[in-house]
């Protein structure tokens, strides 16, 4: 600390700070993105390893021998759902469980549409689900195998049928085995995560407004873990991990390299994101290939959506992912429903041998490959780089100042500063006097804010008399708000006739945005690394440059306001779907950022995602207050 | 007449007249049943080569026969064959589940234990017995860990064993400990008459030999398969010495290397049998006259 408080030596680094404050700052910022991705790179990050001695990988035989009965389980299957083409054979599924002697229960639950239906026109729904109970344990733990169901009508791609032959012929297997220490809960979803949710409330007695699930008639322990299968009933190539859970949740690093493991041990292909780890280890195509996997991965992290049933559980700090199913036009070996068995069987046997929860390994990393990981102490400094940025301009404008002016009052006999300091002193006692000039245009702020945060539910309740679908009403409401914000600082200037923009102490208006930016930053950087990476690359480069009335300014502060956030997002969504014409390319865009705005609301209702919020009560309000920068009158030049 | 009363010396050579053996397990959880294997392993052979379970304390942290994980309930297994069920028909745990604590294990050693301990769980040795004092579990430089929430330094064993001695509860003591980092176990020992052996070096881990995948477990250690398997060839009579034994597991087999302390032993290993410690084998000569014994006790040097 004696660098600091040494007042000499103190000035000496305010004075290097203040002079290459601009290359400093580029340096720290291209320095953060480039060192980020750059950890994508094999030699700069570890190896996964298995941290819980417990799961003992792969050491145990596998013992499921009921090949040919998977198989019958998917042909009857196969038949008994081309039977009707509205409903699922759910009496069929639920005597088969019934059959092989479990504990089976139907669950009923509602859901009430959060968008323009009324309240009491609710939708059913129904769960299956059924329970092995340990034979020779105590029922107080549980690991959960689960299935959505899905109407061949609905998803014709993405089927789950042979999920559920697999999860019967487990169910077969399993209950003749004695060695359980865990009950075993078997569970199918309809409408995918709503029926999930429904279950996890059931089966915790927790409320939400707007899926009303019934009591659960049958229970068994705290769940330690959950698998989700969504495996078609073809034979399929590979397996596809998904870890992505709600608001950027990840389950443990354990559960992830498990399954990795055991899917070599059967000599199955497994992708990330559908995206193949490159052979080789030091090469610029496979540095490619994990940046490509690492993007992937955090492009469904920074949404916030789960990817699949297994989001759900993160929050009740169940660990879940879900393996799902891919074809190829090329196969290397497929894999039928009896290898997807004997893959779920190691897994579990695995879980099964767990005695706490999992706790050792990471709970907050970013995967480039299925072999390496980043982990939270590799991405933080890269990540705090590029945020330091906005810091280090602070420091210019605000607290050097304040530092060279203290200093300066006290050595004012001894020497004559240069002529910089002085004006730089001269500016900070203006700033002080300037607090209450920016007081309202933070007040705007954030009654911006909280009208775009409370907006959709006064907006559907307006779309349905106006016969509007709740989609466009959404998107054209949300979108008067954002052009009424980005007025306001012209409707500001009206009430001061003699002048023409607005009078503000910008300086420090810059200041309190960028510490809110990179507070803000930081805090979700803690939660969802993703989001917070994607934004601050977007943000800080406009908002620590920004100067007042340039137009230049005020056009790249447009680029990374929310809305066009939300746009281009929309649009490398559009682009990643394979739409690459030009004309379909902007369509596809435009639905994409109706059905964005629309699902991401809809995730907030029904299970509380925090990505509408942030962006709408964190984000917003934030670039609203560098947004009256440019826009303000500077009687301090630049 | 006068040329037996020569070879009473003999007869009393190895100084002990009774044998005890002190066998800890001190790891519970399911993963860890090899160390459970590995004691139940010794107990077995200790107790083949004669001594009685009255003169056996055993301590096994976990009840792995019993864990609901156990494919084969009721049985503990040392090897993938399955040939031997080490849990066998009679097996007499003194200290099991959480009664293994390092307290408990020290009060056993120094028979500081409250006076309603039943005897079975004491260790009621004397001056003239020989201890056999076998440990295995996980460990790290200067410490053993018991359970999962407390260890046993070095310097606390040393201790002990000291203590041991200023009470006169042994003769002779060998101590034999299978553990990662398990010659810093030794280290600091200081009393007189203790050999002691080691399955790996400071710095070194301790690996566990091969899995049987009908468990899904490491079933036991090598250090400990290969003591065992030359146990195995023992038989109570056997005139096999602590030197060879000393000698087992080289580093090919074991890959840690093993360690061994001879400096505090007052006799060459190489000429004491092994069944002075793993046997409790009485010579026993029946004559036909009486025979006026010296009382060797009283003048024999190492006792203070």
């Amino acid at each position: 600390m004696g660098v600091l408080s040494d007042p000499k030596q103190r000035q000496k680094i305010i004075k290097a700070v203040t002079k290459y404050n601009k290359l400093l700052c580029v340096i720290l910022y291209l320095g953060g993105v480039f060192g980020f991705l750059a950890l994508a790179f094999e030699p700069f990050h570890a190896g996964t390893y298995f941290s819980e001695n417990a799961l003992l990988p792969g050491l145990v035989e596998n013992e499921f021998r009921l090949d040919s009965e998977a198989r019958s389980y998917n042909e009857e299957l196969h038949k008994e759902i081309k039977k009707s083409d509205k409903t699922l054979p759910k009496d069929w599924m639920f005597k088969q469980f019934q059959n092989l002697g479990l504990d089976t229960y139907y669950h009923n639950f509602s859901l009430h549409y959060p968008f323009g239906m009324p309240r009491d026109k609710a939708i059913p729904g129904q769960n299956i689900y059924s329970i092995l109970r340990a034979k020779r344990a105590s029922s107080t733990e549980a690991v959960v195998m689960s299935v959505p169901l899905r109407h061949p009508g609905v998803m014709p791609n993405e089927q789950t049928s042979g999920g559920i032959a697999v999860m019967l012929a487990l169910a077969k297997h399993f209950r003749k085995q004695t060695y359980w220490a865990k009950d075993i809960v078997f569970v199918l979803t309809e409408f995918d995560e709503i029926g999930m949710q429904a279950w996890l409330d059931g089966y915790h007695q927790t409320k939400s407004d707007y899926i009303i699930s019934e009591d659960l008639p049958g229970r068994s322990g705290p769940i330690q873990a959950a698998i989700n299968l969504e495996i078609p009933g073809e034979a399929v190539t590979s397996y596809n991990i998904k870890l992505e859970g709600l608001n950027g949740q990840l389950p443990n690093l354990d559960l992830c390299n498990l399954v990795v493991r055991l899917c070599r041990k059967e000599r199955a292909k497994v992708t990330l994101n559908k995206q193949v780890d490159s052979y080789e280890r030091e090469s610029w195509d496979s540095y490619k290939q994990s940046v490509t996997t690492m993007m992937y991965m955090m492009w469904n992290q920074a949404s916030g959506t789960p990817t699949g049933n297994h989001g759900l559980f993160h929050r009740y700090h169940i660990e879940a992912l879900t393996i799902q199913g891919t074809q190829e036009e090329k196969p290397y070996k497929t894999l039928g429903v009896e290898q997807t068995s004997r893959l779920v069987e190691g897994i579990f046997r695995s879980l099964n041998n767990l005695l706490e929860r999992f706790h050792q390994s990471f709970f907050f990393y970013i995967l480039p490959s299925t072999r390496g990981y980043i982990s939270i102490g590799l991405y933080m400094p890269p990540f705090g780089a590029m945020i330091a940025a906005c810091l280090i301009k602070i420091s210019l404008f605000q607290a050097i100042a304040l530092w060279i002016s203290r200093y300066e009052e006290e050595e004012e006999d001894k020497e004559t500063e240069d002529k910089q300091s002085d004006d730089e002193s001269q500016k900070v006692t203006d700033a002080v006097s300037g607090i209450v000039s920016i007081i309202p245009v933070i007040a705007i702020s954030m009654l911006m804010a909280s009208l775009a945060y409370t907006g959709p539910k006064l907006l559907t309740n307006v779309s349905h008399p106006f016969r509007l679908r709740p989609e466009d009403s959404l998107m054209f409401g949300l979108l008067a708000l954002f052009c009424a914000s980005v007025a306001f600082p012209k409707m500001f200037n009206k009430k001061k006739p003699d002048h023409a923009v607005l009078h503000l102490d910008w300086k420090l208006l810059k200041c309190i945005a960028l510490i809110v930016q990179s507070l803000t930053l930081f805090s979700i950087a803690l939660m969802n690394i993703s989001l917070a990476f994607f934004i601050g690359v977007a943000m800080v480069p406009v908002t620590t440059l920004i100067v007042p009335t340039t137009s230049r300014s005020l056009l790249l502060l447009l680029l990374v306001s929310p809305a066009s956030l939300v746009f281009i997002s929309s649009i490398i969504a559009a682009w990643l779907d394979q739409h690459n014409d030009i004309s379909q390319l902007l369509y596809m865009t435009w639905g994409n950022m109706k059905h964005c705005i629309f699902m991401k609301l809809l995730d907030l209702y029904l299970f509380g995602n925090w990505t509408y919020t942030v962006m709408s009560f964190v984000i917003f309000p934030c670039w609203l207050l560098f947004w009256a920068i440019p826009n303000c009158n500077t009687d301090i030049d630049v | 007449m006068y040329y037996l009363q020569e070879k009473i010396g003999e007869f009393f050579k190895s100084g002990h007249t009774n044998n005890w053996a002190v066998l800890v397990d001190t790891s519970r959880f399911w993963f860890n049943y090899r160390h459970v294997a590995n004691v139940l392993s010794i107990y077995r052979s200790v107790k083949r080569l004669g001594i009685p379970d009255s003169h056996i304390i055993l301590m096994v942290a976990d009840d792995m026969a019993c864990n609901p994980r156990n494919p084969r309930p009721a049985t503990v297994f040392n090897n993938v064959n399955q040939h031997i069920n080490v849990y066998g028909d009679d097996v007499e745990v003194d200290y099991r589940g959480y009664e293994v604590t390092v307290e408990n294990f020290i009060r056993v050693l120094t028979g500081r234990l409250p006076p309603s301990t039943p005897r079975s769980k004491r260790l009621l040795s004397d001056e003239r017995s020989n201890i056999l004092v076998y440990m295995t579990g996980h460990g790290g430089d200067g410490f053993l860990k018991f359970q999962d929430a407390e260890e046993v330094s070095n310097v606390e064993l040393a201790d002990a064993f000291e203590q041991m001695w200023q009470k006169r509860r042994y003769h002779e003591l060998f101590f034999m400990v299978d553990t990662c980092q398990a010659q810093s176990m030794f280290q600091k020992f200081y009393s007189p008459n203790i050999l002691a052996v080691a399955s790996s070096h400071v710095g070194e881990d301790s690996l566990s030999h091969h899995v049987d995948p009908a468990l899904g477990v490491y079933v036991i250690d090598r250090y400990t398969f290969y003591a065992l398997e030359f146990l195995e060839k023992a038989k109570p009579g056997s005139k096999k010495t602590m030197g060879k034994f000393l000698k087992v597991c080289p580093k090919h087999q074991c890959i840690s290397t093993v360690a061994v302390r001879t400096d505090l032993f007052n006799r060459n290993p190489d000429q004491v049998l092994l069944t002075d410690f793993f046997g409790s084998v009485r010579n026993v000569e029946i004559l036909s006259h009486s025979v006026l014994l010296p009382n060797i006790t009283s003048k024999s040097s190492h006792c203070r």
